[in-house]
Protein backbone atom coordinates (compact mmCIF):
# COMPACT_ATOMS: atom_id res chain seq x y z
CA UNK A 1 0.00 0.00 0.00
CA UNK A 2 1.12 3.59 -0.66
CA UNK A 3 -0.12 6.81 0.90
CA UNK A 4 -2.99 8.64 -0.75
CA UNK A 5 -0.87 11.82 -0.56
CA UNK A 6 1.73 10.25 -2.82
CA UNK A 7 -0.91 9.52 -5.49
CA UNK A 8 -2.47 12.96 -5.16
CA UNK A 9 0.83 14.60 -6.21
CA UNK A 10 0.38 13.40 -9.78
CA UNK A 11 -1.92 15.13 -12.28
CA UNK A 12 -2.73 11.70 -13.66
CA UNK A 13 -4.99 11.02 -10.67
CA UNK A 14 -6.81 14.36 -10.89
CA UNK A 15 -10.58 14.14 -11.17
CA UNK A 16 -10.78 10.97 -9.07
CA UNK A 17 -12.82 11.01 -5.87
CA UNK A 18 -11.33 10.46 -2.41
CA UNK A 19 -12.78 6.92 -2.42
CA UNK A 20 -11.21 6.13 -5.78
CA UNK A 21 -7.80 7.41 -4.60
CA UNK A 22 -8.13 5.32 -1.41
CA UNK A 23 -8.92 2.24 -3.50
CA UNK A 24 -5.91 2.84 -5.74
CA UNK A 25 -3.61 3.42 -2.74
CA UNK A 26 -4.65 0.06 -1.22
CA UNK A 27 -3.70 -1.91 -4.34
CA UNK A 28 -0.46 0.00 -5.02
CA UNK A 29 3.12 -0.54 -3.93
CA UNK A 30 6.32 1.39 -4.39
CA UNK A 31 9.01 -0.42 -6.29
CA UNK A 32 12.65 0.39 -7.10
CA UNK A 33 14.58 -1.01 -10.05
CA UNK A 34 18.21 -0.63 -11.04
CA UNK A 35 19.15 0.52 -14.51
CA UNK A 36 18.74 -2.24 -17.14
CA UNK A 37 16.26 -4.25 -15.06
CA UNK A 38 13.02 -5.17 -16.83
CA UNK A 39 9.54 -4.33 -15.60
CA UNK A 40 8.04 -6.73 -18.13
CA UNK A 41 8.61 -8.21 -21.55
CA UNK A 42 6.50 -8.03 -24.70
CA UNK A 43 3.60 -10.56 -24.72
CA UNK A 44 3.81 -11.07 -20.93
CA UNK A 45 0.48 -11.08 -19.04
CA UNK A 46 0.50 -7.98 -16.86
CA UNK A 47 -0.73 -7.79 -13.29
CA UNK A 48 0.24 -4.16 -12.77
CA UNK A 49 0.50 -0.85 -14.50
CA UNK A 50 3.03 1.73 -13.36
CA UNK A 51 3.45 5.41 -12.60
CA UNK A 52 7.02 6.70 -12.61
CA UNK A 53 8.05 8.61 -9.50
CA UNK A 54 11.73 8.96 -10.45
CA UNK A 55 13.86 7.82 -13.34
CA UNK A 56 13.46 6.98 -17.01
CA UNK A 57 11.83 3.88 -18.51
CA UNK A 58 12.38 2.67 -22.05
CA UNK A 59 9.53 1.14 -24.05
CA UNK A 60 11.28 -1.56 -26.02
CA UNK A 61 10.92 -4.05 -28.83
CA UNK A 62 13.12 -7.08 -29.13
CA UNK A 63 14.60 -7.48 -32.59
CA UNK A 64 16.69 -10.38 -33.89
CA UNK A 65 20.40 -9.69 -33.46
CA UNK A 66 22.08 -8.69 -36.71
CA UNK A 67 24.79 -10.88 -38.24
CA UNK A 68 23.80 -13.94 -36.17
CA UNK A 69 22.64 -16.98 -38.11
CA UNK A 70 20.12 -19.29 -36.46
CA UNK A 71 19.33 -22.88 -37.40
CA UNK A 72 15.77 -23.81 -38.38
CA UNK A 73 15.30 -25.67 -35.08
CA UNK A 74 16.43 -22.58 -33.14
CA UNK A 75 13.96 -20.49 -35.11
CA UNK A 76 11.14 -22.96 -34.40
CA UNK A 77 12.05 -23.00 -30.70
CA UNK A 78 12.31 -19.21 -30.80
CA UNK A 79 15.77 -19.65 -29.34
CA UNK A 80 17.24 -16.66 -31.14
CA UNK A 81 19.57 -13.93 -30.02
CA UNK A 82 17.83 -10.57 -29.74
CA UNK A 83 18.68 -6.96 -29.03
CA UNK A 84 16.56 -4.26 -27.45
CA UNK A 85 15.33 -1.36 -29.53
CA UNK A 86 14.19 1.53 -27.31
CA UNK A 87 11.21 3.02 -29.15
CA UNK A 88 10.41 5.74 -26.65
CA UNK A 89 11.36 6.86 -23.19
CA UNK A 90 8.93 7.89 -20.46
CA UNK A 91 9.78 9.76 -17.27
CA UNK A 92 8.53 11.10 -13.96
CA UNK A 93 4.73 11.39 -13.81
CA UNK A 94 4.22 9.18 -16.87
CA UNK A 95 2.24 5.96 -16.80
CA UNK A 96 3.04 2.73 -18.65
CA UNK A 97 1.84 -0.87 -18.75
CA UNK A 98 -1.74 -0.02 -19.73
CA UNK A 99 -2.25 -3.42 -21.29
CA UNK A 100 -2.80 -4.70 -17.75
CA UNK A 101 -6.24 -3.05 -17.82
CA UNK A 102 -7.38 -4.14 -21.27
CA UNK A 103 -8.11 -7.73 -22.38
CA UNK A 104 -6.16 -9.92 -23.15
CA UNK A 105 -3.93 -8.13 -20.57
CA UNK A 106 -0.72 -8.86 -22.54
CA UNK A 107 2.08 -6.32 -22.92
CA UNK A 108 2.32 -4.99 -26.49
CA UNK A 109 5.94 -3.91 -25.84
CA UNK A 110 8.54 -4.45 -23.13
CA UNK A 111 9.62 -1.92 -20.50
CA UNK A 112 13.01 -1.60 -18.84
CA UNK A 113 14.66 0.88 -16.52
CA UNK A 114 17.05 3.13 -18.42
CA UNK A 115 18.21 4.78 -15.17
CA UNK A 116 17.58 3.68 -11.56
CA UNK A 117 13.81 4.00 -11.15
CA UNK A 118 11.24 4.40 -8.42
CA UNK A 119 7.69 3.63 -9.52
CA UNK A 120 4.23 3.05 -8.10
CA UNK A 121 2.95 -0.38 -9.22
CA UNK A 122 -0.85 -0.48 -9.28
CA UNK A 123 -2.57 -3.87 -9.24
CA UNK A 124 -4.38 -3.95 -12.56
CA UNK A 125 -6.17 -7.29 -12.10
CA UNK A 126 -7.67 -6.12 -8.79
CA UNK A 127 -8.65 -2.90 -10.51
CA UNK A 128 -10.40 -4.69 -13.38
CA UNK A 129 -12.46 -6.56 -10.77
CA UNK A 130 -13.32 -3.28 -9.04
CA UNK A 131 -14.42 -1.77 -12.39
CA UNK A 132 -17.03 -4.54 -12.68
CA UNK A 133 -18.65 -3.14 -9.54
CA UNK A 134 -17.98 0.55 -10.18
CA UNK A 135 -18.45 1.37 -13.89
CA UNK A 136 -17.88 5.09 -13.36
CA UNK A 137 -14.44 4.45 -11.83
CA UNK A 138 -13.70 2.12 -14.76
CA UNK A 139 -14.77 4.78 -17.23
CA UNK A 140 -12.61 7.49 -15.60
CA UNK A 141 -9.50 5.29 -15.58
CA UNK A 142 -9.94 3.95 -19.12
CA UNK A 143 -10.62 7.50 -20.36
CA UNK A 144 -7.28 8.53 -18.84
CA UNK A 145 -5.65 5.51 -20.50
CA UNK A 146 -7.18 6.46 -23.84
CA UNK A 147 -5.87 10.02 -23.58
CA UNK A 148 -2.35 8.92 -22.66
CA UNK A 149 -2.23 6.31 -25.44
CA UNK A 150 -3.65 8.77 -27.99
CA UNK A 151 -0.96 11.34 -27.06
CA UNK A 152 1.73 8.67 -27.28
CA UNK A 153 0.41 7.61 -30.69
CA UNK A 154 0.50 11.23 -31.89
CA UNK A 155 4.11 11.65 -30.65
CA UNK A 156 5.14 8.40 -32.31
CA UNK A 157 3.54 9.41 -35.60
CA UNK A 158 5.46 12.70 -35.52
CA UNK A 159 8.67 10.78 -34.76
CA UNK A 160 7.98 8.40 -37.67
CA UNK A 161 7.44 11.35 -39.98
CA UNK A 162 10.76 12.81 -38.90
CA UNK A 163 12.45 9.57 -40.05
CA UNK A 164 10.62 9.71 -43.37
CA UNK A 165 11.60 13.34 -43.84
CA UNK A 166 15.31 12.70 -43.13
CA UNK B 1 -31.00 2.30 -38.33
CA UNK B 2 -29.63 -1.22 -38.92
CA UNK B 3 -30.64 -4.63 -37.64
CA UNK B 4 -28.98 -5.68 -34.35
CA UNK B 5 -28.14 -8.93 -36.18
CA UNK B 6 -25.74 -7.04 -38.42
CA UNK B 7 -23.89 -5.69 -35.39
CA UNK B 8 -23.81 -9.14 -33.79
CA UNK B 9 -21.55 -10.37 -36.63
CA UNK B 10 -18.66 -8.20 -35.45
CA UNK B 11 -16.50 -9.01 -32.38
CA UNK B 12 -16.36 -5.27 -31.69
CA UNK B 13 -19.95 -5.41 -30.38
CA UNK B 14 -19.56 -8.66 -28.43
CA UNK B 15 -19.51 -6.96 -25.01
CA UNK B 16 -23.11 -5.76 -25.40
CA UNK B 17 -26.26 -7.51 -24.25
CA UNK B 18 -29.35 -7.68 -26.48
CA UNK B 19 -30.92 -4.43 -25.23
CA UNK B 20 -27.68 -2.47 -25.62
CA UNK B 21 -27.21 -3.89 -29.11
CA UNK B 22 -30.73 -2.81 -30.07
CA UNK B 23 -30.16 0.74 -28.75
CA UNK B 24 -26.85 1.06 -30.63
CA UNK B 25 -28.41 -0.38 -33.82
CA UNK B 26 -31.00 2.43 -33.70
CA UNK B 27 -28.29 5.11 -33.99
CA UNK B 28 -26.25 3.23 -36.61
CA UNK B 29 -26.54 3.43 -40.40
CA UNK B 30 -24.99 1.28 -43.10
CA UNK B 31 -23.46 3.59 -45.70
CA UNK B 32 -21.58 3.02 -48.96
CA UNK B 33 -18.67 5.32 -49.75
CA UNK B 34 -16.85 5.79 -53.03
CA UNK B 35 -13.08 5.70 -53.54
CA UNK B 36 -11.39 8.95 -52.40
CA UNK B 37 -14.34 10.11 -50.27
CA UNK B 38 -13.28 11.71 -46.99
CA UNK B 39 -14.96 10.26 -43.90
CA UNK B 40 -13.59 12.90 -41.56
CA UNK B 41 -10.80 15.44 -41.31
CA UNK B 42 -8.11 16.11 -38.69
CA UNK B 43 -9.23 18.65 -36.05
CA UNK B 44 -12.94 18.27 -36.87
CA UNK B 45 -15.41 17.49 -34.10
CA UNK B 46 -15.68 13.71 -33.72
CA UNK B 47 -19.42 13.33 -34.19
CA UNK B 48 -19.33 9.86 -35.76
CA UNK B 49 -17.37 6.65 -35.45
CA UNK B 50 -17.27 3.88 -38.02
CA UNK B 51 -16.81 0.16 -38.33
CA UNK B 52 -15.51 -0.97 -41.71
CA UNK B 53 -17.63 -3.78 -43.20
CA UNK B 54 -16.08 -3.99 -46.67
CA UNK B 55 -13.32 -2.16 -48.51
CA UNK B 56 -10.36 -0.21 -47.21
CA UNK B 57 -9.73 3.18 -45.60
CA UNK B 58 -6.43 5.00 -45.09
CA UNK B 59 -5.67 7.24 -42.13
CA UNK B 60 -3.67 10.33 -43.05
CA UNK B 61 -1.73 12.42 -40.57
CA UNK B 62 -1.63 16.09 -41.49
CA UNK B 63 1.29 18.34 -40.65
CA UNK B 64 0.05 21.91 -40.77
CA UNK B 65 2.47 24.78 -41.20
CA UNK B 66 1.82 28.53 -41.11
CA UNK B 67 2.53 28.57 -44.81
CA UNK B 68 -0.21 26.45 -46.48
CA UNK B 69 2.21 25.46 -49.26
CA UNK B 70 4.23 23.52 -46.64
CA UNK B 71 1.20 21.47 -45.52
CA UNK B 72 1.97 17.74 -45.75
CA UNK B 73 -0.11 14.59 -45.46
CA UNK B 74 1.26 11.13 -44.65
CA UNK B 75 -0.51 7.78 -44.51
CA UNK B 76 -0.12 6.47 -40.96
CA UNK B 77 -2.34 3.42 -41.13
CA UNK B 78 -4.78 1.36 -43.13
CA UNK B 79 -8.11 0.19 -41.71
CA UNK B 80 -9.25 -3.31 -42.66
CA UNK B 81 -12.75 -4.85 -42.48
CA UNK B 82 -13.96 -5.38 -38.91
CA UNK B 83 -11.85 -2.53 -37.55
CA UNK B 84 -12.99 0.65 -35.85
CA UNK B 85 -12.18 4.16 -37.02
CA UNK B 86 -12.99 7.52 -35.52
CA UNK B 87 -11.81 6.41 -32.06
CA UNK B 88 -11.59 10.09 -31.03
CA UNK B 89 -15.38 9.98 -30.70
CA UNK B 90 -14.77 8.10 -27.43
CA UNK B 91 -11.83 10.15 -26.17
CA UNK B 92 -12.20 13.67 -24.80
CA UNK B 93 -12.06 16.33 -26.22
CA UNK B 94 -13.73 14.37 -29.07
CA UNK B 95 -11.65 15.85 -31.92
CA UNK B 96 -10.35 13.68 -34.80
CA UNK B 97 -6.55 13.36 -34.80
CA UNK B 98 -6.29 11.99 -38.36
CA UNK B 99 -8.03 12.27 -41.72
CA UNK B 100 -9.78 9.15 -43.06
CA UNK B 101 -9.97 8.65 -46.84
CA UNK B 102 -11.66 5.74 -48.61
CA UNK B 103 -9.10 3.75 -50.65
CA UNK B 104 -11.60 1.70 -52.65
CA UNK B 105 -15.41 1.54 -52.68
CA UNK B 106 -16.36 0.61 -49.11
CA UNK B 107 -19.30 -0.18 -46.89
CA UNK B 108 -19.27 1.09 -43.31
CA UNK B 109 -21.42 1.13 -40.22
CA UNK B 110 -21.65 4.77 -39.13
CA UNK B 111 -22.56 5.38 -35.48
CA UNK B 112 -23.87 8.77 -34.40
CA UNK B 113 -21.29 9.55 -31.71
CA UNK B 114 -23.31 12.31 -30.06
CA UNK B 115 -26.27 9.95 -29.59
CA UNK B 116 -23.87 7.20 -28.56
CA UNK B 117 -22.32 9.37 -25.85
CA UNK B 118 -25.87 10.13 -24.62
CA UNK B 119 -26.59 6.40 -24.46
CA UNK B 120 -23.35 5.88 -22.57
CA UNK B 121 -24.24 8.57 -20.03
CA UNK B 122 -27.46 6.66 -19.27
CA UNK B 123 -25.78 3.24 -19.18
CA UNK B 124 -22.42 3.19 -17.31
CA UNK B 125 -21.83 -0.45 -18.29
CA UNK B 126 -22.11 0.42 -21.98
CA UNK B 127 -19.88 3.43 -21.35
CA UNK B 128 -17.12 1.30 -19.83
CA UNK B 129 -17.51 -1.29 -22.60
CA UNK B 130 -17.08 1.26 -25.40
CA UNK B 131 -14.22 2.91 -23.57
CA UNK B 132 -12.43 -0.42 -23.21
CA UNK B 133 -12.76 -1.36 -26.89
CA UNK B 134 -11.66 2.15 -27.88
CA UNK B 135 -8.54 1.89 -25.69
CA UNK B 136 -7.84 -1.54 -27.16
CA UNK B 137 -8.15 -0.20 -30.71
CA UNK B 138 -5.85 2.74 -29.86
CA UNK B 139 -3.30 0.38 -28.31
CA UNK B 140 -3.34 -1.78 -31.43
CA UNK B 141 -2.74 1.29 -33.56
CA UNK B 142 0.09 2.37 -31.26
CA UNK B 143 1.62 -1.10 -31.58
CA UNK B 144 1.37 -0.98 -35.40
CA UNK B 145 3.05 2.44 -35.43
CA UNK B 146 5.83 1.13 -33.15
CA UNK B 147 6.42 -1.78 -35.53
CA UNK B 148 6.64 0.67 -38.44
CA UNK B 149 9.07 2.85 -36.51
CA UNK B 150 11.14 -0.18 -35.49
CA UNK B 151 11.35 -1.20 -39.16
CA UNK B 152 12.31 2.35 -40.20
CA UNK B 153 15.04 2.67 -37.57
CA UNK B 154 16.53 -0.79 -38.02
CA UNK B 155 17.54 -1.21 -41.64
CA UNK B 156 19.01 -4.59 -42.57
Amino acid sequence: MVSTELLRRYPFFSGLSRDHINTLAKISDELSLEADQYFFHEEEVLNHFYLIVEGAVGIIFKLPERDVKHSISEQFARDIKTRDLVLSTVGSGDVFGWSGLIPPYKATAGAKAITPCRVIAIGSQELVGIFEEDYQFGYLMTQKAAQVIRDRLRDLRIESLAFIAE
Amino acid sequence: MVSPEILRRYPFYSFMDHDQLREVAMITDEIKYKKDQVLFNTDEKADACFLLMEGSVDLHYVVDEHDPSLRKEFIVGTINPGELLGISAFVEPHIYTATAIVVNDSRLLKMDAVALRDLCRQDPGLNLGFQTVAVKATMERLHATRVQLAAATSPE
